[in-house]
């Protein structure tokens, strides 16, 4: 795309000048996203009732402008982070935006399929970025794991498309029970499960995450976790609303079980989290533990916690974002990467530490931050799920993310001396281009967090989805 | 028909938003103004924060004396955020907006000494936004969000001096916040869900008024608003956290902040207030008579309301003794005064717990609960000021070091002997009216409750004997006697700003004191209007009622007497330096607790032993009292992995028997471990459990792929 290595400062420009450009080539299909409406461009048959095709419809739409957005912030402050190799990273980057693009924007398994596992082999080189021997570990083992889900993905694809005879997503189920059979279903089902859930983190499928994260340079991890981790809830999404259909989860009985698994990936993933030193593998655990509320939103299969879930696609994008370029800049400033190493960092980097302790907030679902609208609409859902149990699990989840957050911020601010005293106020704290995109990722966590319903806003979208498909 | 249920009009204005909103914008100013110009800043905090008390005053007319609610919807969150001001929230939001100017004006002095001013201001008038907030709130959502916030904006002003008392009371502080505000918003998802809307009556017919849904959803609720409440046994953080902050700050946490929880019991109350069963023709009559015989013909929300009253008299009691028996044996005066804070706040819970357990005739306790409401956010912000402007002087909190300070500071003196004689509940100071009705009360229920009332009466009779001993002892040994310790400091009354602050509430303490009739009927009374339950004869004889009669003078006498009495016999034999031992307090049992959950934690981390050692410092940071444990927990660990050397679900699973109360040693390595992997072997998982190696991720790669193939042949050959 633009592979040009004698001159990275022309490449960075052209890469962020098309990422903008995407950004505006998404943004007019906003007022018919918004009634719901479905644009549909076929591409390429490969075989009768096999094609590459696109579509935006709500849903896809939603998750394309996330996308955009958290890329563009990633992408500024990648200038300032990243320092070697930079037209390789760059030019991945760019590749795996394109490949998450079509993902969002398929109009059938087959094409989000190929998609999905373009941006899983091009996730790779940003990951093993800093070519470290614990980088190129963490590759491998994030390669192993995705390559084989895709297997799995693909099974599950024959499987959909010998019984089913469709792959295209028609805004309802496609499979029937009165023609395919329970036994069948269920396999399917769990195939798809399974196959999604490695890129979703589902526990125990999560084994990549926790390695991966610490690896990858830190905007490369602000966005695995912030929106490459969504692509494999958006599978599933997609497998939910478009191949199996609400009534028929229902009928299948599916839900409580997935529910068990998600809570469990919830409170577990917490308590791992707690005992991480390194932050950056703290933050990848609470991603195990985060993205797990957004399966428990979805398989309420009730209008609110699909809100909820939905929602918290967005919302931890943002905040997951906002924490892990926190901790890019922690890292770059300081060289600090341990928790028990970071006592008074908050004198030396306060606006990043304000940030981060936003982040921290909204991660343990505070009002005025978006955590709180996601936990909010969970807590709904659950009630109208009739499983007002669940409420436990989102209640005990958020003491669990105060006990492992707020030590950091803690640590950061209160413990320990400030070094430099009155001159910090002279300093720059950082370079501008990665205090920049955290700011505003933590002004994000705010204004979502109150003013919700305002239009263009995740819940205008989320809305319109929820309501076509319940 | 004349009863309570007048005809509510809901007027919409703008006035609730502006008094939420002045205060933020105050700490804007305050924020943008700096260190530039203390001057200004210290000016533009008390300004804005007078700003707020003039709108709820303005509100005053039209809510309290006509009777109106003024509504506003803020079109943030889901687009319908109201606001609204009724009589009972407005009481709260006027006193809570007076104590905040006057100890905003005092604070302009007294944060003089202090590091961060402006810190200090932005988050006072911050923290005003959210109690005031809390206050207006129109529904349980709103009020939640309100309630969460002023928690953790009040954590800026608990750690504000940043010592290290500071900082450990802030720990307990932050973690019970966070607790409280999940429990409460446990209680509220459970209210929409049984109570069918989030306003703050349920809907009539409802599970939460026909069933006994309403306790559970009143325990997460009091769970939640009992931690703010300070009501034992969820009081732990309030000792630690009332005295390190700042002393302004500390008049508003216990005067004011801590009535947040009051309020949230009210407002509990409040959802069984759905029309009083008189005029809906069910059974009145056994309610108030007490005869078993017509129980079944009372509706049951209105025995729910018993029940819950009964317990929550209860802990009201429990709050009032540990509060005050706690509060005898402290030297320091700030941490006296907290500890004072807790037993007052058991006072207005068991008024609150008296109102609701007498139904309809309930009117007498609730009353007294809102007037020692009022009363008490103005004594005892008014003595946190007295205590912080002598600390001002001195640097001295230790009363037994103190003493002689009238001659030095005789308006400071008078001033906090105001306090002090409305705490006690001397006539003519608030104290006396609000105990009174309370006692009142309690006579009222003793119709109903007999033998166990009998205890409440003579247990409120020794906590108001014990009031009046530690609130003498802090008055005598501070201001009176002579001078124990030579100050390096010359002592002199303190700055004018601090006086009037000062003097603000020492003239509330007197007025609300001498002019309780007044009182009653303009503000108590119209407060009740939500409470639409009450019988109309019942609070008909309240606004009748005389303060000051002989009776009620001199049913103070026994509680002189006791307090005389202890005093004496302390004094003497030295009993007030009596401690308990640590096992007695619930704070220990907390500590056991926090550490068990980390033991939990810790031992599904195959890296224990190099993560422990780093792990030390964060374990101190949660407070020093779980490093000692932390270090004893770490040999065991040692031990145990010598015995075993299991894998990291091993470990889990270990910590999780011993937690239980298994002794590992019992089982052999070769066993144990064999038993655990077994199944994990079964299902084909052993590999991913061990996958911490790369090895184990192909294995795990191979062994997804396999299991795929087996399932694809098994769904085709189906």
């Amino acid at each position: 795309m633009l592979w040009n290595r004698r001159r990275p400062g022309l490449a960075k420009v052209v890469y962020i000048g098309s990422t903008v450009a995407t950004i505006l080539a998404i943004l007019p299909l906003y007022p018919r996203a918004l009634d719901g409406a479905i644009t549909t461009q076929r591409l390429v048959s490969i075989a009768p009732r096999i094609s590459l095709a696109f579509r935006v419809d709500t849903v896809g739409f939603y998750f394309a402008l996330l996308l955009g957005v958290l890329w563009l912030l990633c992408s500024i402050y990648s200038l300032g982070y990243i320092q070697k190799n930079e037209t390789r990273y760059y030019c991945f980057l760019s590749l795996n935006l394109s490949f998450c693009l079509g993902v969002a924007l398929s109009a059938n398994m087959f094409t989000l399929f190929i998609f999905y596992e373009l941006m899983t082999l091009f996730t790779y080189p940003l990951i093993i970025h800093e070519e470290t021997e614990q980088a190129r570990k963490a590759g491998l083992k994030y390669l192993v794991y995705s390559v084989s889900a895709g297997a799995v993905i693909m099974l599950g694809l024959i499987l959909q498309y010998y019984y089913g005879g469709t792959l295209s997503f028609l805004g309802h189920g496609t499979l029937k029970l009165s023609q395919v059979g329970k036994p069948i279903l269920l396999t399917i089902f769990s195939i798809y499960m399974l196959g999604f859930g490695v890129k979703a983190c589902i526990m125990p499928l999560h084994g990549w995450v926790p390695d991966a994260h610490p690896a990858a340079p830190a905007p490369a991890s602000a966005l695995l976790s912030g929106v490459i981790l969504k692509v494999g809830i958006f599978g599933i999404i997609r497998v939910m609303f478009d191949v199996f259909g609400i009534e028929l989860l229902k009928t299948l009985g599916v839900a409580l079980p997935m529910l068990i698994v998600a809570s469990f990936s919830i409170i577990v993933g917490s308590l791992f989290a707690l005992t991480q030193d390194e932050l950056k593998r703290r933050l990848a655990y609470s991603s195990v533990a985060q993205v797990a509320y957004i399966v428990l939103g979805l398989f309420l299969l009730a209008p609110d916690g699909a809100i909820g879930g939905l929602l918290h696609i967005a919302h931890h994008a943002f905040m997951k974002g906002c924490l892990f370029l926190a901790a890019g800049v922690i890292i770059h400033e300081t060289g600090k990467k341990k928790v028990s190493e970071m006592s008074g960092i908050g004198s030396r980097i306060p606006l990043t530490m304000a940030a981060f302790a936003v982040g921290a907030l909204g991660m343990m679902g505070i009002p005025l931050t978006c955590g709180f609208i996601t936990k909010w609409f969970l807590g709904l859902g659950t009630i109208q799920a009739h499983h007002p149990c669940f409420i436990a699990v989102l209640l005990i989840s958020s003491l669990l993310n105060a006990v492992y957050f707020l030590p950091i911020v803690y640590v950061a601010f209160f413990k320990g001396e400030s070094p430099e005293g009155e001159s910090r106020l002279l300093r720059r704290e950082t370079k501008r281009s990665m205090l920049v995109p955290v700011m505003i990722c933590a002004g994000m966590i705010i204004i979502l967090g109150v003013f919700v319903t305002v239009k263009g806003f995740p819940y205008s979208l989320v809305e319109v989805v929820v309501k076509a498909v319940f | 028909m004349e009863h309570a249920a007048v005809h509510i009009e809901i007027a919409n204005s703008v006035l609730p938003a502006v008094a939420i909103l002045l205060p933020l914008l105050g700490a804007a100013a305050v924020a943008l103004i700096g260190n530039r110009n203390e001057r200004l800043r210290d000016i533009a905090a008390a300004v804005f924060a007078a700003g707020a008390f003039v709108t709820c005053a303005a509100m005053f007319p039209s809510v309290m004396s006509q009777g109106t609610k003024l509504t506003v919807s803020l079109p943030i969150f889901f687009g319908d955020f109201r606001l609204t001001a009724d009589s009972l929230g407005l009481l709260f939001a006027l006193f809570a907006s007076l104590v905040w100017m006057l100890a905003t004006i005092y604070s302009r002095a007294y944060i003089q000494h202090e590091e961060r001013r402006t810190r200090y201001h932005v988050f006072s008038l911050l923290t005003e936004a959210a109690t005031l907030g809390v206050f207006l709130a129109s529904d349980f959502f709103v009020l939640f969000v309100f309630f969460e916030l002023m928690g953790m904006l009040a954590y800026a002003l608990v750690v504000h001096t940043q010592t290290y008392e500071a900082k450990k009371a802030g720990v307990k502080y932050i973690f019970m916040t966070v607790y409280g505000g999940l429990s409460l918003l446990a209680g509220v998802f459970l209210f929409l869900m049984y109570a069918g809307g989030l306003g703050f009556t349920a809907h009539p017919g409802s599970a939460y008024l026909t069933t006994s849904a309403c306790f559970l959803v009143s325990g997460f609720m009091i769970g939640g608003f009992g931690v703010k409440a300070g009501m034992v046994p969820l009081h732990v953080w309030l000792p630690l956290a009332h005295p390190a902050a700042p002393s302004p700050a500390s008049a508003l946490l216990s005067g004011v902040m801590i009535k947040a929880g009051a309020y949230g019991f009210l407002r509990i109350i409040g959802t069984f207030q759905v029309g009083a069963p008189a005029h809906s023709g069910m059974g009145m009559v056994a309610s108030g008579a007490g005869e078993a015989g017509h129980a079944a013909q009372v509706p049951v929300f209105m025995h729910n309301l018993q029940t819950l009253g009964w317990v929550i008299i209860w802990f009201g009691i429990l709050t009032m003794v540990v509060g005050m028996v706690l509060a005898l044996v402290q030297d320091n005066a700030k941490r006296l005064l907290a500890y004072s804070s807790i037993s007052q706040m058991g006072y207005i819970l068991m008024g609150l717990g008296v109102g609701a357990y007498m139904g309809a005739e309930g009117g007498m306790g609730l009353a007294g609960g809102i007037y020692h409401i009022v009363n008490h956010s103005l004594f005892k912000s008014l003595l946190f000021l007295g205590v912080g402007a002598v600390y001002y002087m001195t640097h001295v909190l230790e009363i037994s070091r103190l003493g002689g300070l009238w001659r030095k500071m005789p308006v400071t003196c008078a001033l906090t002997c105001i306090g002090g004689l409305g705490i006690m509940g001397m006539p003519l100071f608030n104290g006396f009216a609000s105990k009174t009705l309370l006692h009142h009360a309690v006579v009222e229920a003793l119709g109903v409750g007999g033998g166990w009332m009998r205890a409440v009466d003579i247990i409120f009779m020794v906590a108001a004997g014990g009031t009046v001993c530690y609130v003498a002892k802090l008055l005598i040994l501070t201001f009176f006697g002579h001078h124990r310790e030579e100050s390096a400091h010359e002592i002199t009354e303190v700055p004018w700003a601090m006086r009037l602050g000062m003097g603000g509430l020492a003239t509330g303490v007197v007025l609300f004191g001498v002019f309780p009739g007044l009182v009653i009927r303009k503000i108590i009374l119209p407060a009740l209007r939500p409470f639409v339950n009450l019988d109309p004869q019942a609070v008909h004889h309240l606004e009748e009622i005389r303060i000051f009669t002989p009776a009620n003078l001199l049913a103070i006498l026994p509680a002189l007497a006791i307090g005389t009495g202890i005093f004496l016999v302390a004094t003497r034999w030295d009993l007030f330096q009596l401690r308990l031992p640590k096992k007695v307090g619930v704070a220990y049992f907390y500590t056991r607790t926090e550490l068990g959950f980390l033991r939990l934690c810790f031992a599904g981390s195959k890296r224990n032993a190099e993560l422990r050692s780093v792990y030390w410092p964060i374990a101190e940071s949660f407070g020093e009292y779980l490093y000692d444990s932390w270090k004893a927990m770490s040999e065991e660990y040692d031990r145990l992995r010598d015995v075993i050397k299991p894998s990291g679900i091993g470990m889990y699973l270990y910590g999780t028997l011993k937690a239980l109360g298994v002794d590992y040693r019992r089982f052999s390595k070769t066993a144990f471990e064999r038993m655990l992997l077994l199944p994990m072997d079964i299902a084909g998982l052993a590999s991913y459990v061990r996958a911490r190696q790369f090895t184990g991720d192909i294995a795990y790669g191979v062994i997804v792929i396999t299991a795929m193939a087996a399932l694809l042949a098994l769904t085709l050959f189906w």
